[in-house]
């Protein structure tokens, strides 16, 4: 029987010398930043990510090493890149930039894509605990678009401190904060409201919780906002963190683009303040999510604040498709030479244009070839070549070839 | 432009109402039509009929900014990943347990046999009263298996009970409030936040 697995599909040319620009443009841009270019193990251990990130549990892509032990593919980069920092750099202040584009297997859906696994571009830093770091970390993140001709975007920014600050003042049960938590998530705003009206909480408490997932828009007003809704001095404290990251992204030129929002929850109880997602003109899903995760690096031994993104090259090539900013399809190679009969002097010229640096094909007559894959086609025949029909000499072939 | 998706039938029925009633003109709508995209006069709404399971799907996924959907097919199908923003309070109704009216005592049996359009939904029900249950996903008139034997109970939408009673059912457990609700894409939610505002206060779904 034929067995055709969804979403599992060939990358072609055309797509690679894409996802090739791509991703030589978002590595120079990691450069500039000063970015150490890493990869992380394609496999890692089950349980680590068992602990650390269950709800992904069901998500990744299981298989057994050749010892019986039960793998995950690399689910994600940042865990395995903060454990690995943990252990080989002592120094928890050095400062430390990594830049990546790897595979990542996860499920993901775009307008009209989907598949299990996704190529990933991402910066993490770690080491620097500061809101100009948050801000470096969003630039880089912006100019990585702009350097690919995504030029119109928007940054949202937010913070899961102010939230949580509002949080600690509730003292809800455990189980309240995580339906509280899922509906501010899910922006399940009719669910929010039925529960806000059963928590033990003040009408104040109430009015703010409830207002969160809708704490969002242009700078100004939603700080100004934010700040009439801040009740204690934590809420407060975020929101001037927040102004220090805005302020950084201002004098880096990007402060018309950035938008408020503080409904951002901390996802997979993952980030601890800063947290960002942005958006391309008409794109239907964010193209660069990050934020900062401060206490995962405890978890491994080592205090170590860091801040980070990551963007899905596929949804970008998706975008990029949409908007009509990738490359035409163009011949993949300069010249075929179809002959009905190999000869020594038709050999030896294949291989002289090929060191020359040309792409030449030599293609027996019996073959068929798609012609669109090549700038120059010619014919050789009774020892000699053909071009446009006539006979042709070498050297005619030769300045042919030159001026392509 | 604010795309909205419609679930087929009633709710597009009531929507299409209230929309006309807040000022939106669609010239080229009328309830029996078989026209599946509507336009209205000034261009800024644009208007999707879609099966019901379908529509947090095109939410979802972007070919639609909003959708209105009965809670039970959100629930059903699930709605990862869009954003439930109003009870619109249409379509009112209540999922219910039922079989044949004075047999209530079939619920004790050790496996229960219940046919229904909702497997999901039904499941749930029984896990968390720890029943077991042989589920027989079924695709429309669901009354029926009761009286030829099909299944033990049924797990369906309620509104009057009129249906039932008609078929000498009743229901045994009411145990999940449900209505229409308007839910909305996570990246529309944002961007199209201006929009979103002004729909929902011309159509008068007030919070």
């Amino acid at each position: 029987m034929q067995q055709t697995l969804e979403d599992l599909q060939m990358v072609h040319e055309e797509e690679m010398v894409n996802y090739d620009r791509i991703q030589t443009e978002v590595l120079r841009v990691m450069h500039r930043h000063g970015c150490r270019i890493i990869q992380t193990p394609t496999f890692e251990d089950y349980d680590t990510y068992g602990r650390y990130f269950p709800t992904l549990q069901r998500e990744m892509v299981k298989t057994i090493g050749a010892d019986g032990s039960v793998l995950v593919m690399r689910p994600d980069v940042t865990l395995p890149l903060v454990k690995t920092v943990a252990r080989e750099y002592p120094d928890t202040k050095q400062l430390l930039k990594f830049g990546y584009v790897s595979t990542v297997f996860r499920e993901y859906y775009g307008r009209s894509t989907h598949g299990r696994y996704f190529l990933q571009s991402g910066v993490e830093v770690l080491g620097d605990g500061s809101p100009e770091c948050d801000g470096e970390v969003i630039v880089t993140a912006a100019e990585s678009l702009e350097a690919l001709g995504i030029s119109s975007m928007r940054i949202d920014l937010g913070t899961v401190a102010y939230m949580d600050a509002l949080f600690a003042d509730l003292r809800l049960s455990p189980k309240a904060l995580t339906a509280v938590r899922q509906e501010l998530e899910e922006r399940n705003l009719v669910a929010l409201r039925a529960t806000a009206d059963e928590l033990p909480v003040t009408k104040l408490q109430r009015d703010v919780l409830t207002e969160l997932p809708r704490l969002f828009g242009d700078y100004e007003a939603t700080m100004l906002r934010a700040e009439e809704l801040s009740l204690n001095r934590g809420m407060a404290e975020a929101l001037m963190r927040t102004k220090k990251v805005y302020g950084y992204l201002e004098d880096a030129g990007c402060g018309g683009r950035v938008q408020l929002d503080f409904g951002f929850t901390s996802h997979m109880g993952y980030y601890t303040d800063t947290v960002f997602k942005i958006y391309g003109d008409g794109a239907l899903y964010s193209l660069v999510n990050g934020g900062r995760y401060d206490s995962l690096s405890a978890q491994f031994q080592a205090e170590r604040p860091a801040c980070g993104f990551g963007m899905n090259l596929n949804l970008l090539y998706e975008y990029m498709a949409d908007a009509g900013m990738l490359e035409e399809a163009r011949p993949s190679a300069d010249m075929a030479v179809v002959y009905d009969e190999a000869a020594p002097a038709l050999i030896r010229d294949i291989n002289r244009w090929r060191k020359e640096g040309f792409a030449v094909l030599g293609v027996n007559r019996k073959n068929t070839i798609a012609e669109k894959d090549f700038r120059l086609i010619v014919r050789w025949k009774d020892g000699g070549y053909e071009m446009d029909g006539q006979p042709a000499s070498k050297e005619n072939v030769d300045a042919r070839l030159r001026r392509l | 432009m604010l795309h909205i998706a419609l679930a087929k039938g009633r709710i597009a029925k009531t929507v299409m109402r209230r929309l006309k009633a807040g000022g939106w003109d669609f010239p080229l709508y009328d309830d029996d039509s078989r026209k599946l995209i509507f336009t209205d006069a000034s261009g800024c709404l644009k208007v999707t009929l879609v099966k019901s399971p379908d529509v947090a799907v095109y939410v979802r996924r972007g070919a639609a900014d909003i959708g209105i959907v009965g809670k039970d097919v959100l629930i059903e199908e699930g709605a990862d990943d869009v954003y439930e923003l109003l009870d619109l309070g249409i379509g009112r109704c209540r999922m219910a347990v039922s079989g044949i009216a004075g047999r209530q005592d079939v619920m004790k049996k050790r496996i229960l046999t219940v046919a229904s359009k909702y497997p999901s939904i039904a499941r749930q029900y029984f896990a968390s009263r720890f029943q077991p249950v042989d589920i027989i996903k079924l695709n429309g008139s669901v009354e029926l298996a009761p009286l030829v034997g099909l299944a033990d109970v049924i797990v369906d939408i309620v509104e009057t009970g009129t249906t039932l009673r008609e078929n000498g059912l009743e229901a045994y457990d009411e145990f999940m409030a449900l209505s229409a609700r308007l839910i909305c894409n996570k990246v529309s939610y944002k961007m199209k936040q201006a929009e979103l505002q002004h729909f929902i206060e011309t159509c008068g779904f007030s919070e």
